[in-house]
């Protein structure tokens, strides 16, 4: 036995199950997956090294890479991919009882007690289908092998605050991360057995980051000679399930962590100043930085929980829990299991629906108005999470009336988006004031979002929302003065359409060698050599290269 | 209400200027097709006009949408742009063919000088010694070389990051007149120009004097560097085929009145203009337009592997002409250049003379199907006949009404005796 300190369980840590709540879900038109791409020209180079102040600063550290300097021009950089791959229906993610069966989605809260400190995870997902069955009023029962498919993953620290005055201590809810749990799957897409082609790939910024990261180190771990071999060398593509952060479903958050993942390893790599010392493994490190988890990471985290203290490791490859499992687990869960099942309760949460099979537009399309549903589906996502919000229904628009238009005005520096609350938002923790947080959310979604889909405003748009994290998303928009569409999703299925799943590995690399010569461009060209020593004369003078420092020929 | 403009109708506008220019028309499905009504296809799918309701459900497999504007400044020549300078580079070609042909033919016609008025006359100075021989030859040189060959008249590249003089540019269109550097490296005592033995001393200075009269630019080529944000191989690729097109081959076409043979280049329409000439109106709302729609593979630069896969998979209905329904299977070559080639080189050149009003659709498929009699002008293996509501390979609308543009007046008088007519 292994007694190493990091394996042992230590005292007081344990896993409860709380509560987990289900509801009758809405059927639905099938989803289709649809990733990344990247997008450049001249305009967007010259945009960012201006947000970035490339040029001014002394040195790429210190450039602002943050999401207010990255708004209205992220999402014209990373944006979801017109092109499906349809070539043979592989486009439709699968799912048991195919999209339009009638399903329970669920809510199951996870705490985790241990020596820091409480955390809770709330975990939602679906099912496979409706195991449940109403045994008399108010009595239900579900079905041992059903299978909960888990979506998604959100981390709540409670943190022990005291207040010194009155000696009284109490939690804090505080919002850690939401992870969602994505499988990509070996498809034989073309009907050739090609791996390379037919396997879907990772392309979450740190899959990104490693991508290229061989090529750039100058022969230092060269692995093999053919270059389209090093992509696979680094992440492995068995189909098992990749944690996506949601913060980088919005063109925002990936292009902030990506691009301050690249400036890590490029300076790791290169060094800066001609004084810091570069480093041995310089991408590998840039992306530690990152931190994504996976599965088998850790021993004590929530996933080894899942993946071993439930499912008995087979959570790994399908992210699936059944009832049966939990129960064994835990026999009182079923106590604590409620079905939604009256109407006003599903309203008032915005949870479930009714088995209808909701109507909405495909979702296959390649136009504008799809491609911009898609990125308001996702970045919905990131934006509730980052806010605390379960859910989320309001009206925008930025077509105002001279007498000032309907709700709040919304000011950017671009011109004003006229917003109506439409009196619902869950928060997930219930610190802060509800309508705080749909402050919050508006702010960030008209910067973040709207600036970035509209063209800085100019394009006109009129947009009803409802977004949600658990249940479904309902998107109707009136874009570039077209009529208006409603588009529906299942937003509790989210990971098996998650864009950061690559269509093939070629895709990976493609973005990745591009994002790498965006990184090369800008932050090459801002690197200012040390060596020249500018005088308030404005002459320039050359004092040699660094070793010359140590060999005392600089002298002032 | 607040002022917001669509820009997917300007987009589309612009892309139709570029087929007509191009000498391609748009069938209402969107479709780009030939003269012959074939279907143009890039990489073994049909070139297709993007909208939104096409893109609503789109057909990656089968189908190339047309968006060049959505270049990636990170990636090289898409599909879709070789493909435009295959086209632009075909047709220059056949153009600068035909007018040379016209003005040996001039030169060599001593008896008609007379009828030239003074702009017409001008070649007979540098040509003042071309005979039927000489023409002849010209004709037999120019039967020989074919387009992208090593002896091509004219041969179109792009480039990326290039430096002209002291100026360095993002994309650079570059042409040069392979066939006019053979000639003047030609050892006059025993020359081989493009496989054809020149006998008479006196013909090779010919042929030097007749690319320098037709071609001011032939000794040095032609390059035209771009720097545009958005698109900048589309810009300097449309920028050079304006720069040729519209100062020297339109300009010969007027004053030899080629435009039933050659057909002038339509460079009318406003967008185009305003897209070459680089008016500031109009590229301060590019980014808008590229915008118009997204970005659409093929386009934005090499094909993906996965994408480039699926291409093997057969393109089935493809093989039918959408327009017409009827089952006229017309060969699919694999790269788009071979459905410009004309597929029945013995169609008639003159065919105006027997013109019979309106045939539209369908009658003018069949009318086109049979091979008509051909009066052998000169130049008849160079062009092919149009049907007559359709633009032809050099641009050339004889019926515009019908087409399906609006945007331009095509117009040019002269069209009673074929190419014949001075």
């Amino acid at each position: 036995m292994n007694f190493n300190s990091r394996s042992v369980v230590p005292f007081g840590e344990s896993f409860t199950l709380r509560k987990i709540t289900f509801a009758k879900s809405n059927r639905y038109q099938p989803m289709v997956k649809r990733s990344l791409t990247a997008d450049y020209n001249g305009e967007l180079q010259r945009e960012l090294g201006e947000r970035l102040h490339l040029g001014k600063l002394k040195s790429v550290a210190s450039a602002p890479i943050t999401a207010g300097a990255l708004t209205g021009i992220a999402g014209r950089i990373i944006q979801p991919d017109a092109f499906i791959n349809n070539t043979s229906g592989s486009a439709i993610p699968l799912i048991p009882n195919s999209w339009d069966g009638q399903r329970l989605v669920f809510n199951m809260q996870l705490e985790h007690q241990s020596p820091n400190g409480l955390t809770i995870y709330y975990l939602t997902g679906f099912t496979d289908y409706d195991g449940s069955s109403s045994t008399g009023f108010m009595n239900v029962c579900f079905d041992p092998k059903m299978n909960l498919r888990v979506n998604s993953v959100m981390e709540v620290k409670l943190d022990v605050v005291k207040n010194n005055a009155t000696g009284q201590s109490y939690q804090v809810p505080r919002l850690v991360g939401c992870y969602e749990l994505a499988k990509p799957e070996l498809v034989d897409a073309f009907g050739f057995g090609d791996w390379e082609t037919g396997t879907e790939t990772m392309i979450r910024p740190s899959d990104l980051v490693m991508a290229n990261a061989v090529r750039r180190m100058d022969g230092e771990h060269v692995i093999d000679d053919d270059f389209d071999d090093v992509p696979t060398f680094h992440v492995s593509e068995e189909p098992a399930i990749k944690l996506v952060n949601t913060k980088h479903m919005h063109s925002v958050g990936y292009l902030t962590d990506t691009l301050k993942c690249l400036r890590e390893g490029y300076i790791n790599q290169h060094g800066y100043h001609g004084f810091e010392e570069t480093r041995s493994t310089p991408w590998f490190e840039a992306e530690a930085m990152l931190k994504t988890p996976t599965i088998n990471s850790g021993n004590n985290t929530v996933w080894a929980f899942l993946n071993t203290k439930l499912t008995r490791g087979l959570f790994g490859n399908s992210a699936e829990v059944t009832w049966g499992d939990l129960l064994r687990y835990d026999s009182t869960i079923d106590d604590r299991a409620e079905l939604l099942q009256s109407r006003e309760a599903q309203r008032q949460t915005l949870f479930g629906g009714a088995g209808h099979m909701v109507e909405s537009e495909a979702w296959n399309g390649g136009d504008n108005t799809t491609v911009i549903v898609n990125q308001i589906l996702n970045s919905s996502v990131a934006i509730l999470n980052a806010c605390s919000l379960m859910d989320i229904r309001f009206s925008i628009t930025n077509m105002g009336s001279a007498a000032g238009g309907f709700g709040e005005e919304i000011n950017t520096p671009y011109g004003n988006f006229y917003f109506l609350y439409g009196e619902r938002a869950t928060p997930i923790t219930n610190i802060i004031e509800t309508r705080t947080l749909v402050d919050n959310f508006i702010k960030k979604f008209v910067n973040e979002v709207l600036l970035d889909i509209t063209f800085n405003n100019q394009i006109s748009i009129a947009l009803n929302l409802t977004a949600s994290i658990n249940s479904e998303t309902t998107i109707e928009i009136s874009f570039d003065g077209k009529n208006q569409e409603r588009f529906v999703a299942p937003a509790f299925t989210s990971s098996l359409y998650n864009q950061m799943v690559g269509t093939n590995v070629q895709r990976k690399t493609n973005m990745a060698s591009h994002l790498h010569s965006i990184a090369d461009s800008l932050f090459s060209s801002s690197t200012v050599d040390f060596t020249k020593f500018e005088y308030p004369t404005g002459k320039v003078q050359d004092f040699g290269t660094p070793d010359n420092f140590n060999t005392n020929t600089f002298e002032l | 209400m607040k002022d917001k403009i669509s820009y997917s109708g300007l987009v589309d506008k612009l892309y139709l200027s570029i087929t007509a220019s191009i000498g391609f028309s748009v069938t209402p499905e969107g479709h780009w097709v030939d003269a012959n009504y074939s279907p143009v296809t890039v990489e073994g799918r049909r070139l297709t006009m993007p909208s939104d309701k096409r893109l609503r459900s789109p057909d990656w497999d089968k189908l190339q949408y047309f968006h060049p504007l959505c270049e990636n400044a990170n990636r090289g020549e898409s599909p879709v742009i070789q493909f435009l300078t295959r086209a632009i580079g075909f047709g220059i070609s056949d153009r600068l063919k035909i007018v040379m042909l016209k003005m040996a033919e001039v030169a060599a016609y001593v008896d008609g000088h007379q009828h030239l008025n003074a702009k017409q006359h001008e070649v007979t100075t540098p040509l003042a010694e071309a005979d039927d021989k000489f023409y002849k030859l010209l004709e037999n040189i120019f039967e020989a070389c074919e387009f992208r060959t090593e002896n091509t008249v004219f041969s179109l590249f792009l480039n990326r990051n290039k430096q002209v003089g002291s100026e360095s540019f993002l994309r650079l269109a570059a042409a040069s007149f392979p066939l006019y550097n053979e000639i003047i490296n030609a050892n006059p005592d025993n020359a081989v120009i493009a496989g054809v033995s020149v006998k008479r001393k006196k013909d090779l200075k010919l042929l030097k004097a007749l690319f320098e009269f037709a071609i001011p630019e032939v000794a040095n080529g032609i390059q035209v560097g771009s720097n545009n944000d958005y698109a900048p191989y589309l810009m300097s690729l449309m920028e050079l085929y304006y720069r040729i097109g519209n100062d020297c081959i339109n300009k010969w076409v007027k004053i030899y009145k080629l435009g039933s043979i050659a057909g002038t280049i339509e460079f009318g329409d406003e967008y185009l203009t305003a897209f070459v000439k680089q008016d500031d109106l109009f590229i301060a709302s590019l980014a808008m337009l590229r915008d118009a729609y997204k970005l659409l593979p093929g386009n934005d630069g090499e094909y993906d592997k996965g994408i480039e896969r699926a291409r093997s998979a057969p393109v089935a209905d493809a093989n039918r002409l959408s327009t017409s329904g009827s089952s006229t299977p017309t060969p699919i070559k694999p790269s788009g250049i071979s459905t410009l080639v004309a597929n029945n080189p013995t169609t008639a050149t003159n065919q105006f003379t027997k013109k019979s009003g309106g045939l539209s659709g369908l009658d003018a498929l069949r009318a086109n199907e049979q091979p008509q009699q051909n009066s052998l002008g000169p130049w008849g293996q160079v062009s092919t006949a149009p049907a007559n509501n359709v633009l032809d390979i050099f641009g050339n609308n004889n019926n515009r009404g019908n087409g399906g543009f609006g945007n331009s007046g095509g117009g040019f008088g002269n069209s009673g005796n074929g190419g014949f007519s001075l």
